[in-house]
């Protein structure tokens, strides 16, 4: 298993089938679809910069953290 | 006040069909769901709730990780069909698509919301399962390319972590083929539970990649 790696929006619009090309810029303004995949692209965000490091901060089944949220601002949960 | 409000409430059907003309209200055993709106303003309420609207983010949700599959993907599976607009994208890849939704009358709200759904729907390779989410992974032996989920907001609502904690992770994984990709979608409100699921994403999966939201995406051009 290898990370996936990120093609240019050209390489993306070639793989993409003529009529999912067409219905992605059935809303789009005017204009390329490599352009319009990059406006997308271009917002990137680095992942550690939104990681927490207290690995108590995960949400699972018994410890549903973004659950009760009243709960969690008055301190009870 | 009880007996103000046997006098004075109105029920939540007439106040929305007197606010909007095009309103469409559908009652089953798991929820109300109103379609209302015109144009690009139409949008999905379930319970009340603003569940989605008619934005070309919901295409991306699907043609991003389609196109990101590093062979020519064959299967996907959408998680909350919501107005339709992404289980439509992923069909215009010609795959075997199938969506998973909990309240049965949200997918026969689809053609309130696309023109084409009649014809869409038509496809032999529309898969259509009313079921939650999460139950269907559990019962299902088959894997899928790519796995989009959309899950309902907010995120902080009772009994939403059934989407977003570890265990459901597991579980989706449990169901990607080879080299297969997940997309979801996090509106993010509290930084903390958007933080408890970035972590989640990065001890699950090889690569994550997150990308912020264009802020003035609902300019959608109507019609088209």
């Amino acid at each position: 298993m290898n990370p996936i790696e990120m093609p240019t929006p050209e390489q993306l619009v070639a793989r993409m089938p003529a009529a999912a090309q067409k219905d992605l810029l059935e809303w789009a303004p005017p204009g390329n679809l490599a352009a319009y995949l990059d406006l997308v692209l271009s917002r990137e965000i680095p992942i550690n910069r939104v990681l927490n490091p207290n690995p108590e901060v995960r949400i699972t089944d018994d410890d549903p953290l973004n659950e009760y949220f009243l709960l969690r601002r008055l301190g009870l949960f | 006040m009880l007996a103000g409000a046997l006098f004075f409430s109105r029920d939540f059907q007439e106040r929305i069909s007197s606010f909007y003309k095009n309103t469409e209200v559908r009652r089953d055993y798991a929820a109300s769901v109103v379609s209302t709106g015109t144009g690009p303003g139409r949008v999905l309420l379930v319970n009340g709730i603003g569940m989605t609207s008619l934005t070309p983010i919901t295409k991306f949700m699907v043609h991003l990780p389609l196109a990101l599959h590093r062979e020519p993907p064959k299967s996907a599976l959408i998680i909350c069909f919501g107005m339709g607009t992404t289980y439509r994208s992923a069909l215009s890849w010609d795959l075997e698509t199938t969506t998973v939704e909990l309240v049965p009358d949200v997918p026969k709200a689809f053609g309130f919301y696309h023109a084409d759904a009649a014809q869409i729907l038509h496809n032999p390779k529309v898969h259509i399962v009313i079921d939650d989410g999460r139950r269907y992974l559990k019962r299902t032996r088959e894997k899928f390319d790519v796995i989009v989920i959309d899950p309902p907001p907010p995120p902080e609502a009772a009994g939403s972590s059934l989407l977003y904690s570890v265990e459901f992770y597991d579980l989706v994984k449990q169901h990607l083929k080879p080299h297969g990709i997940l997309q979801t979608w996090f509106p993010v409100g509290e930084v903390l539970v958007a933080q408890g699921f970035c972590v989640l994403l990065t001890t699950h999966f090889l690569t994550c990649v997150v990308w912020a939201r264009l802020k003035d995406w609902e300019f959608v051009p109507w019609p088209p």
